[in-house]
């Protein structure tokens, strides 16, 4: 049994890590950069230990020090979330030739399952549908043959790129020099290699997951799909469980072609397979997920008991000016309880959202005994979630839960723009209790003296964003 | 019949376009305040605005809720309020004296009557200035590149006009709601 961990991340992940450690009796270690010295996640852990500034590739993205510490602390496993280093073969091959354990697949599984096209080329070797493609990088004359032989439209995608990014759509040959230039630049810098491949763009499509879990005897078994199709710029926002519309006998061979896929790469650890399907429940491979990922709790809370799970990704994005990103100090929290209601976040009164990290402020997990009372559930989760002093994405809910076309499971992964837009332009409620509000805001504002040059009177009404001017 | 007359604040707040005024009274026991709807009696209840832990209580007569309410360090009399479940609703609030003032052609707030300023919608980094003072741009014109979150991000004016002032330059940090661009009328 391992006697302690280096949690090598930060947010939510790292103290859902803590919490199961605490359960079971291991001890805990928590990094943190100078940005998150006050982070709830440093005192979700028994130690903590300080590795660096703010930028990622200092300090959580920094290998040799995360292993450094991990021996100075006498931990005897490193456990990478997800995100940062993840899916970092060559991080997961430090950790093991220090002799410590790597909570995640071998190094050797990443490095095969990672690239894209090695995946692919794995999957096609197996018999699992993949994406008609180039199955190779792509260079200035090869690219046209390949995107011919696929039928435009069709994606750019870096091969070794992962979590959404990229990937670019192309929908006409005139474009398609010019956008591999900028694909294989873009892919060099984020990603350190220029190796970009074909696929056709499949469309309408639903992006399908299907989980698996594989323990060191090479026993690997699968835990059904999550259906994570409402997605923006290539990033999940709503994801089910499971998915309202594979039927039993799609769900058996998705499942049987992600267990294939893992037992092959000689899989250890939590892993997702995800996949493409068209409109005819016909799927193809996209890629594996070495790694935990953002909505395994989704799954979690519907493996329970049967019945469905929805999560929403609470992100410090205004939905409303084209999410953008919003930054600050959390004035005021309250967090939604009651049944079947969960919430994994580092969020509390006081922290401070920075720029400098995934904006991923909070996961908002419902389940219930049908889909339905589970949409129902999330939106009355959502109406009592509260974060003051940052916008976030909770209110695209209501409008989620009033959508005919959610509620009907009736999505794909480009539908989450139009309903936006939608959500959008519905004139808002709620416009008297608002201006009641701020008229005895105001009121009170006068009466003290409104310029807001100091801080507010001890028992002031409300919290303003006072700063000195 | 209501509070007496002479204790009563008339406010005006402007919300998504629309305008609602709300009388407010100072009684022995707490505020008393009725929102004014055209052609009845405003009926006035008791109320409260409370502070709960960074958040807001306001309670009413026959219902409370929690809210989020910030007042806006840049601009007087602007509020931000969401309620539970709702996107966040900018209110201007503007009291009897104002209303007077701007009813006789007094000079108002600068916002109103004197250039308009742009700010950042978001907090991030300027990358590029495309428009200089004294350049005529047209509604939709690219203003500024803002870099937020490792994406860029192009500012567009609204409106047609003159680019009066430009409060920034490449490599500053901005806040969000922090002036940008001031523009005149074209």
């Amino acid at each position: 049994m391992l006697k302690k961990v280096l949690i090598a991340n930060r947010g939510e992940i790292a103290i859902r890590v803590a919490r199961a450690c605490r359960e079971m009796g291991i001890a805990s270690v928590a990094v943190y950069s100078t940005a998150d010295r006050n982070a709830l996640h440093v005192r979700a852990a028994d130690e903590a230990h300080e590795i660096g500034p703010p930028e990622p590739r200092s300090s959580y993205l920094d290998g040799a020090k995360l292993v450094s510490v991990a021996k100075k602390t006498g931990a005897d496993a490193v456990h990478p979330g997800y995100g940062f280093l993840s899916e970092n073969a060559a991080f997961a091959k430090e950790v093991e030739e220090a002799g410590l354990t790597w909570i995640g697949p071998p190094s050797g599984a990443i490095a095969k399952l990672g690239n894209k096209l090695e995946a692919r080329k794995t999957a096609k070797a197996l018999g699992i549908p993949t994406i008609p493609g180039s199955d190779g990088p792509v260079e200035g004359d090869s690219v046209r043959a390949a995107a011919r032989a696929a039928g435009f439209p069709v994606m750019l995608k870096a091969a070794s790129g992962g979590g959404g990014k990229g990937i670019r759509t192309v929908r006409d040959e005139a474009d398609l020099v010019r956008e591999l230039e900028r694909a294989r630049g873009e892919a060099q810098s984020s990603f350190g290699s220029s190796a970009v491949f074909v696929e056709k763009s499949i469309f309408p499509a639903r992006h399908i997951e299907v989980q698996v879990l594989a323990d060191s005897r090479g026993n690997v078994v699968h835990l059904g799909e999550r259906e994570c199709s409402l997605q923006r710029r290539h990033q999940k926002i709503v994801e089910e469980s499971p998915s309202p519309v594979v039927t039993p006998e799609v769900r058996a061979r998705l499942g049987e072609c992600a267990v294939r896929l893992a037992k092959h790469a000689g899989y250890r650890s939590a892993g997702t397979v995800e996949f493409l399907v068209d409109a005819e429940l016909r799927f193809f491979l996209l890629e594996m997920n070495t790694r935990l990922q953002v909505e395994l709790s989704v799954k979690q809370e519907d493996v329970h008991a049967r019945g469905a799970a929805i999560e929403l990704r609470v992100t410090a994005e205004d939905p409303f000016q084209g999410f953008a990103p919003s930054a600050g100090t959390v004035r005021g929290l309250q967090l939604p309880g009651g049944a079947f209601t969960r919430v994994d976040t580092a969020l509390e009164a006081g922290a401070e959202v920075s720029l400098f990290y995934d904006p991923l402020l909070a996961k908002l997990i419902v389940w219930a005994e049908t889909r339905e009372r589970a949409i129902d559930r999330l939106a009355r989760a959502a109406a009592e979630f509260q974060v003051g002093g940052v916008r976030t994405t909770l209110p695209l809910v209501a409008h989620l839960a009033r959508d005919p076309d959610f509620r009907a499971a009736k999505f794909h992964t480009t539908w989450l723009d139009g309903f936006v837009a939608r959500a959008a332009a519905e004139a808002p409620g709620g416009l008297e209790t608002a201006a009641l509000a701020a008229a005895l805001a105001a009121h009170a504002d006068s009466k003290r003296g409104s310029a807001p040059a100091s801080a507010p009177a001890a028992g002031s009404s409300w919290a303003h964003t006072w700063r000195p001017r | 019949m209501g509070p007496h007359l002479e204790a009563q604040v008339r406010y005006r707040v402007t919300v998504q376009g629309r305008s609602f005024d709300v009388i407010v009274v100072e009684s022995q026991d707490g505020l008393v305040a009725a929102l004014v709807s055209e052609g009845k009696e405003p009926a006035f209840e008791r109320v409260s605005l409370s502070s709960r832990g960074g958040l807001t209580v306001l309670s009413r007569e026959n219902a409370s809720e929690t809210l989020s309410l910030s007042g806006s360090p840049e601009e007087e009399g602007v509020y931000h309020v969401s309620q539970g479940g709702g996107r966040p609703l900018r209110c201007e609030v503007e009291d009897e004296r104002r209303l007077l003032a701007r009813a006789a052609g007094g000079a108002s707030r600068a916002a109103r009557t004197g250039p308009r300023v742009i700010r950042s919608i978001m907090p991030g980094i300027i990358v590029k200035v495309l428009a200089a003072p004294g350049a005529s741009v047209a509604a939709k014109d690219p203003l500024l590149i803002v870099e937020a979150m490792k994406m860029q991000n192009e500012i567009r004016c609204e409106e047609a006009g003159v680019i009066a002032k430009v409060h920034v330059q490449p490599g500053q940090s901005v806040a969000a709601g922090a002036p940008l661009v001031e523009l005149s009328p074209a």
